[in-house]
């Protein structure tokens, strides 16, 4: 069994009401190691998102414990925190979220620019992302001329560009159609068997079985890790 | 740096997609920066001059004050300054000059100048010599000897051609043979913008208390600073003041850099001010243009957001909002110093057109010290207009924002922070405004002062009688008899006459006493009024009302008893309010022997002279110009049409009384009206052009932000005319948001517009600080101007279809 990369104990999330406090997720305990393919389901308003949410660093704001590649998050302050997530995580968005106003390779470019990565070298790990994902014909393109499917390869090699241990993709699929979705779960699936944790959220029961383990969430319980 | 210069090749490019955005921005900023960079070429102008000589920190300028009659500002008697020359240990030299009249006449007609009559060693002392020919030589300023002539490059090249056979010309200055010696090198015109220098020759057994006052200055010793010469003059002075007790009890010497002397406390008040006033200018702007930033960042939410899932940290972020600032600053200064050379220039012409002007180093051009300001204008003004819009970008929701497929939402403290802006933006415009209208009612006020005279239809001129064309008082008697004479048979003219002193122009004074009345124990304590020897014609030319006994004749003659007509203010003044008609006063310095016993044989009615606008009328007294000596003159010719059109006429009778004396400063006495008021004028302009651009920036800042919250509020109001709502119900939602921003602002900014008005003070004319029709008029204003503003927007609210409204997510 490889290593732990995420490890969650007693993970809650909850948001003040007029009631009281309502809870989003309870008691969460799940450990995704390292070379997994784990897939998160569950019903509108089960806290998959929010789960993804506090997994990718974007909410600091949780009871329990929370541990990144063998560090733990929940003690980290926010500095430490933009750290860990810039050396560990790598995100694919449901809707792409390419940026306009930048170019294939610019866009590919961004997650190396905050991450301090020399010219010579950024110019470089581009062009391999270009070649490794075959848009180098595409990289002087803006994303409006670009297909749903093709966005998101892009936003995919964006996503591994910087190398993260870990991929956490919130519906990747969800706003292709069938053959596209086919086609970045190949290229997901690939990149699962090349060693890249790989953590999505999707509704699609047939791109969950594609992955190694399917949780499911109800009602922000956890009904199997 | 090399991701700070990624930013803004980043930001670049973003902005020229967006260049409605960056034109609008870039544009609102240029106003605001340009009146800065205006007036801080201005301040480098009078506050960062650079002597344009050797060493010029060792120039020193030396004069009097009198701190017991609030004088800073004194000349030095000639004599005090030989004293001086003679007794001090603290400078390499002195020197001296005095301005006057200088009519210059060589082939043709004699023309006047600006003159400078300086002491031989003058140049020396700056050490700047002729580019042809030489200065002066020691001993040329002594009484009698041959007078030479230094004139100027620029009058070279005009009048003569630049014809280097000048060096030697014979002319004449001031009806005297004179020689020109030399020629200055271009751009000089020490010490104002002079063009001919003549030394100062001071006639022998001159009496002291007839003698020239001076301009010194001097260049000190090495290793001798101010405060050590001030010491060692203020020695001289104080045996000067023993010695001297009538005429230098309680001066005191004053000393500093000489390029100090050209920039007074009042000066110094007005520049500040209108510095304040331009970057409250400035500062609307910068909120201006934070608020378009803040509702641009709204719809870029998105971006924001994924750029921060993409690693960036929250400096990064900022990092970038703050270059697209900057580029957007940098892009308004260069576009403000266009808006400021436009001021230059302005400014320029209307001081030339005053013939006030600068000394001629007081260089405010746009140059690399200005365009160095502006720069760094440039970095604070995006700086403060975008880091509140950079840190609220900053600060984000991400998977929210990002999970909502990108749908940007202004939030409570987005519209609170934009609320606020707007209300300072309002506020500043109120105090920016309420100035503005402060100082136009100032000059209105000046515009309505009454003058005591019938000011059109009049034109007037100046004349000098030199000593050597008319070297006694009968030969000047007679000269102004013929000028009389032939000025009544000019075509046109009704009525001539004759004066020392115009009115709104230079007046000379004399000590009074009443009969027998004691003389104060110090003669600083003496009564002064002014004193105008004026020919018979005078009360009537000008309209100026005889209240009581009778106005001078004709019969007023050298060997006639001394009279004189006094005005209302010396009754008031001086005589107590008793009865002036018969009363005698005790006129002149008794230390000259020049004091005369005179009666006083009417009174008329005030007349405005000059300084007289701010402090009022002085008491005047009027004397027969048969029984004075006048040298200088003005002469006044009433006609039917345009005064204008006699001057033709005018010059020609002069000629034909002496073709070799130039008439100058030849205007309408509307002219002269016009001038007094040019102060006033200059600071109301400025006044209401920085509140002129307040105003439209706040107007455009507040119909910016309501029209980008009705468009956020599309759905609402979608949603709330499904309910029922009907126009005026949508118009109060709109309309009250921006109505209760109005009503803080101005609320704030009345009472800012009270303490910012403080400053004011002094410069205004019969305008209280808190005139209430100015605040009054204000409020109107900003108020129409918002409400309307504020209108658009809100018209366009009731246009929107309430099913489209909700088809809008």
């Amino acid at each position: 069994m490889n290593a732990a990369l995420i490890e969650v104990r007693g993970l809650e999330k909850s948001v003040a009401s007029r009631g009281g406090r309502e809870f989003i997720l309870r008691q969460i305990d799940l450990t995704v190691a390292a070379g997994e393919f784990v897939s998160v389901m569950g019903p509108s308003g089960s806290g998959k998102s929010t789960l993804l949410n506090i997994v990718g660093l974007f909410d600091a704001d949780f009871a329990g414990e929370y541990r990144l590649a063998g560090q733990a998050v929940h003690a980290l302050d926010a500095k430490a925190r933009g750290d860990l997530g810039r050396a560990t995580i790598g995100f694919i968005f449901q809707h792409y979220h390419l940026l306009d106003d930048l170019t294939v390779a610019e866009n590919l470019a961004v997650p190396l620019d905050y991450r301090d990565v020399r010219a010579a070298e950024r110019a470089a790990r581009v062009a391999d992302a270009l070649d490794r994902f075959q848009i180098v014909g595409k990289k002087d393109l803006y994303p409006n001329q670009l297909s749903g499917g093709q966005q998101q390869l892009v936003a995919v090699a964006r996503a591994v560009i910087a190398a993260p241990k870990v991929i956490l993709a919130d519906e990747p699929t969800g706003a292709l159609h069938s053959t596209q979705g086919k086609m970045i779960m190949d290229l997901l699936c690939e990149l699962n068997a090349a060693g890249t944790t790989i953590v999505q959220v999707t509704h699609h029961e047939g791109h969950a079985a594609r992955g190694t383990r399917v949780v499911r969430l109800q009602d922000g319980w956890l009904d199997a890790a | 740096m090399i991701s700070m210069i990624r930013d803004l090749r980043y930001a670049m490019r973003t902005l020229a997609k967006d260049y409605g955005f960056t034109a609008t921005c870039s544009l609102m900023l240029a106003f605001g920066l340009g009146l800065v960079i205006f007036m801080f070429a201005a301040i480098k102008g009078f506050f960062l001059i650079e002597l344009p000589f050797d060493e010029p920190e060792q120039l020193t300028h030396v004069e009097y004050a009198n701190p017991k009659l609030d004088d800073d500002s004194i000349e030095v008697n000639w004599y005090d300054y030989l004293e001086m020359v003679r007794s001090q240990r603290s400078f390499e030299a002195l020197a001296a000059w005095s301005g006057g009249t200088i009519n210059l006449s060589a082939d043709e007609v004699p023309e006047r100048y600006d003159g400078v009559f300086i002491t031989a060693n003058g140049f020396d002392v700056l050490r700047v010599e002729p580019i042809l020919g030489r200065g002066f030589l020691p001993g040329e300023d002594q009484a009698g000897a041959p007078l030479p002539v230094l004139i100027g490059h620029a009058l070279w090249t005009n009048r003569f051609v630049a014809d280097p056979r000048v060096v030697g010309k014979q002319v004449r200055v001031n009806g005297r043979d004179a020689t020109i010696v030399g020629v200055m090198p271009p751009g000089f015109e020490f010490p104002i913008r002079n063009q001919v220098w003549i030394p100062q020759q001071r006639p022998a057994g001159e009496p002291r208390t007839d003698s020239v006052s001076v301009e010194v200055y001097g260049r000190l010793k090495p290793g001798v600073d101010v405060v050590q010469a001030e010491s060692d003059i203020g020695a001289i002075s104080a045996q000067l003041a023993k010695d001297f007790p009538d005429t230098n009890q309680d001066l005191v010497p004053v000393l500093k850099p000489y390029k100090d002397e050209f920039v007074g406390r009042q000066t110094k008040r007005i520049v500040g001010t209108m510095f304040a006033a331009v970057l409250l200018v400035l500062l609307i702007a910068c909120a201006n243009v934070a608020n378009l930033i803040l509702a641009r960042n709204t719809e870029r939410t998105r971006e924001l957001a994924v750029r921060t899932a993409l690693g960036a940290s929250r400096w990064q972020i900022v990092r970038a909002m703050l270059a697209e600032t900057l580029v957007i600053a940098l892009l308004g200064a260069g576009l403000g110093l266009v808006v400021a050379q436009f001021g230059i220039t302005a400014l320029d012409r209307a001081l030339i057109a005053s013939e006030d002007p600068a000394p001629y180093f007081v260089d405010w051009s746009i140059d690399w010290r200005v365009a160095l300001f502006a720069f760094g204008i440039a970095l604070v003004t995006g700086f403060l207009a975008g880091l509140l819009p950079a840190l609220r970008a900053s600060r984000h929701d991400v998977h929210d924002v990002l999970k909502d497929a990108g749908r940007g939402s202004a939030g409570r403290g987005l519209t609170r922070l934009t609320r606020g802006l707007v209300i300072g933006e309002i506020a500043l415009s109120c105090v920016l405004l309420v100035s503005a209208g402060l100082t136009v009612r100032s000059t209105f006020k000046a515009n309505e002062v009454e003058v005591g005279v019938r000011m059109d239809g009049v034109l007037t001129g100046r004349i000098g009688l030199f000593e050597s064309a008319y070297p006694d008082a009968a030969a000047r008697q007679a000269f102004f008899r013929a000028l009389l004479q032939r000025l009544a048979e000019v075509p046109g003219a009704t009525q001539v006459a004759v004066t020392g002193s115009l009115p709104l122009s230079f007046i000379a004074h004399e000590p009074v006493l009443k009969q027998g009345e004691a003389p104060p124990a110090r003669p600083n304590d003496r009564r002064f009024a002014g004193h105008v020897p004026v020919s018979p014609e005078f009360f009537a030319t000008l309209e100026i009302p005889v209240l009581e006994g009778r106005g001078l004749s004709a019969g007023d003659q050298p060997d006639s008893a001394l009279v004189a007509v006094v005005n209302k203010e010396f009754v008031a003044k001086v005589l107590g309010g008793a009865t002036a008609v018969g009363s005698q006063l005790q006129v002149g310095r008794a230390e000259n022997g020049a004091q005369r016993t005179v009666t006083i044989v009417g009174v008329v009615g005030d007349v405005l002279h000059e300084g007289d606008l701010e402090d009022g009328v002085e008491p005047v007294l009027y004397v027969p110009l048969a029984q004075a000596d006048l040298r200088f003159a003005s002469f006044i010719v009433r006609g039917a049409g345009d005064p204008l059109l006699l001057a033709p006429a005018v010059r020609r009778a002069m000629q034909q009384v002496d073709r070799d004396l130039p008439i100058y400063w030849l205007r309408t006495l509307e002219d002269w009206f016009r001038l007094a008021l040019f102060d006033h004028r200059l600071i109301g302009t400025l006044f209401g052009v920085f509140a002129g651009f307040a105003l439209l920036l706040a107007a455009a800042g507040i119909y910016a932000v309501l029209a980008f919250a009705v468009g956020t509020r599309t759905r609402e109001i979608g949603v709330r005319r499904a309910l029922g709502a009907q126009d005026q119900g949508i118009m109060r939602m709109v309309l009250g948001q921006g109505l209760k921003q109005l009503a803080v602002g101005l609320g704030i900014g009345m009472l800012l517009a009270a303490v910012f008005a403080q400053l004011l003070s002094s410069f205004l004319l019969d305008v209280s600080t808190l005139d209430p029709v100015t605040y009054l008029a204000v409020l109107a204003m900003l108020g129409g101007v918002t409400a309307l503003a504020c209108l658009v927007p809100a018209l366009r609210a009731l246009r929107v279809d309430p099913m489209e409204a909700l088809r809008y997510e």
